[in-house]
């Protein structure tokens, strides 16, 4: 009885040395790394949160958890996670500077992104006029551009000139001015759409307003102010004009959206090749 | 012969589970994308346009094909502008839709393969 006994306590003291904590930190970052493998970014955020849980002093996991937040394109929850693991921003480690750096940008964050660039130490200094440079195409700040170009930086650090092709597009692309085209469709109908380069749109309200116009003009002048005709017509031509107006004032505001969307993210293209 | 043919087609005539059936594939008004669009009005210059709005769709834009390239409809697109910016602006915009409602530009939006419009909101 005794020989059995023990034999059963031995079998069970084996099994219990050879069990495994699933949750423990390798455990949790080998079962992280196949997920973000298989790109299921919200389970790698999971298990990842797990893990700086574990350990809290590991940057490289937080840096891998805030790479992950970004790709997940959950901005907001990844700077704020960042905020909470680096509350001095001079603090940051490279890995996470960059990342952190990009999503302040991602949210339009533009003075905590200078200051960042500014303050953060990790970062080199042909890294900073990169980002410097970047972040002035994000804010289309097109004084800032020139001038760096003007101080000849470019000479100082090569990775600048990169930022050529988009240099030529922001000189030679200006924004339209809304007010200007509001203006312009004021004086004749539909040459504001056309100054906000929407020519097929212009020659429409042109044509839209002008035959309407003429109708008006038709019905007064066969039946005098009695003319219903006139009326309605005239009426119609208000409408279509006010709205020529108001449409040319919107187009030279979606212009600008779009080229400042485009430079915008062709300059964040140009950043991450270069960190590379 | 003819109480018995009566008979018959009682029997065949459609039951409640029937009538059940063909409710749960028609889709009722209250889904149509209008009726949404008409309600929560705030001020009564906006509950008498949905008014004419509803009356618009319900007997005039109901009896022929949706005509409008655009996703939302212009009539559509017009009380949701109204809605969105006030009376003014909101009819100003609806002009400006009226005019750009052609099939001419279709690069300057994004398409619904779905519905095969172009996406267009206000």
């Amino acid at each position: 009885m005794q020989k059995w006994l023990l034999i059963l306590v031995l079998f069970t003291l084996q099994k219990m040395s050879y069990s495994q904590n699933l949750f423990d930190f390798d455990k949790t970052t080998q079962y992280a790394q196949y997920l973000f493998k298989t790109k299921q970014y919200k389970l790698v955020i999971e298990e990842l949160e797990r893990a700086v849980y574990l350990s809290p002093d590991n940057d490289s996991i937080k840096s891998v958890l805030i790479k992950t937040y970004l790709i997940d394109e959950q901005y907001s929850e990844g700077y704020n996670r960042c905020k909470i693991f680096y509350p001095e921003t001079s603090n940051l480690p490279n890995s996470i500077s960059n990342t952190y750096l990009t999503l302040l940008i991602k949210l339009n964050k533009w003075e905590e992104a200078r200051y960042l660039i500014a303050s953060c130490n990790s970062l080199s200094d042909e890294m900073k006029k990169n980002y410097e440079i970047s972040l002035a195409f994000h804010i289309y700040d097109v004084k800032y551009i020139e001038n760096i170009y003007l101080k000849n930086d470019t000479l100082k650090y090569p990775s600048i000139l990169s930022f050529d092709p988009l240099v030529k597009i922001v000189e030679n692309e200006k924004l339209k001015r809304p007010g200007l085209a509001a203006g312009l469709s004021t004086i004749v109908p539909g040459l504001g759409k056309i100054y906000a380069k929407d020519y097929k749109d212009g020659i429409v309200s042109f044509v839209f307003v002008s035959l309407s116009a003429w109708q008006s003009y038709r019905g007064f002048e066969k039946r005098g102010t009695k003319s219903v005709y006139g009326y309605i017509y005239g009426g119609l031509t208000l409408a279509f004009y006010s709205g020529n107006i108001f449409g040319a004032y919107k187009s030279a505001k979606k212009y600008n959206r779009e080229l400042k969307a485009e430079v915008s993210s062709r300059a964040s293209k140009i950043v991450s090749e270069n960190l590379k | 012969m003819i109480l018995l043919l009566l008979i018959t087609s009682n029997v065949y005539s459609q039951q409640k589970k029937d009538i059940a059936f063909v409710e749960n594939i028609c889709i009722t008004s209250e889904n149509h994308t209008h009726w949404l669009v008409a309600k929560n009005n705030k001020n009564g210059v906006q509950s008498v346009f949905s008014f004419l709005f509803l009356g618009y769709k319900s007997f005039i834009s109901s009896q022929d094909n949706n005509h409008c390239g655009f996703e939302p409809s212009c009539s559509e697109y017009a009380i949701t502008s109204l809605k969105k910016h006030g009376f003014i602006i909101g009819v100003i915009d609806a002009c400006d839709r009226l005019l750009r409602c052609n099939g001419l530009s279709p690069e300057k939006y994004e398409y619904n393969e779905e519905t095969e419009q172009l996406i267009d909101k206000p």
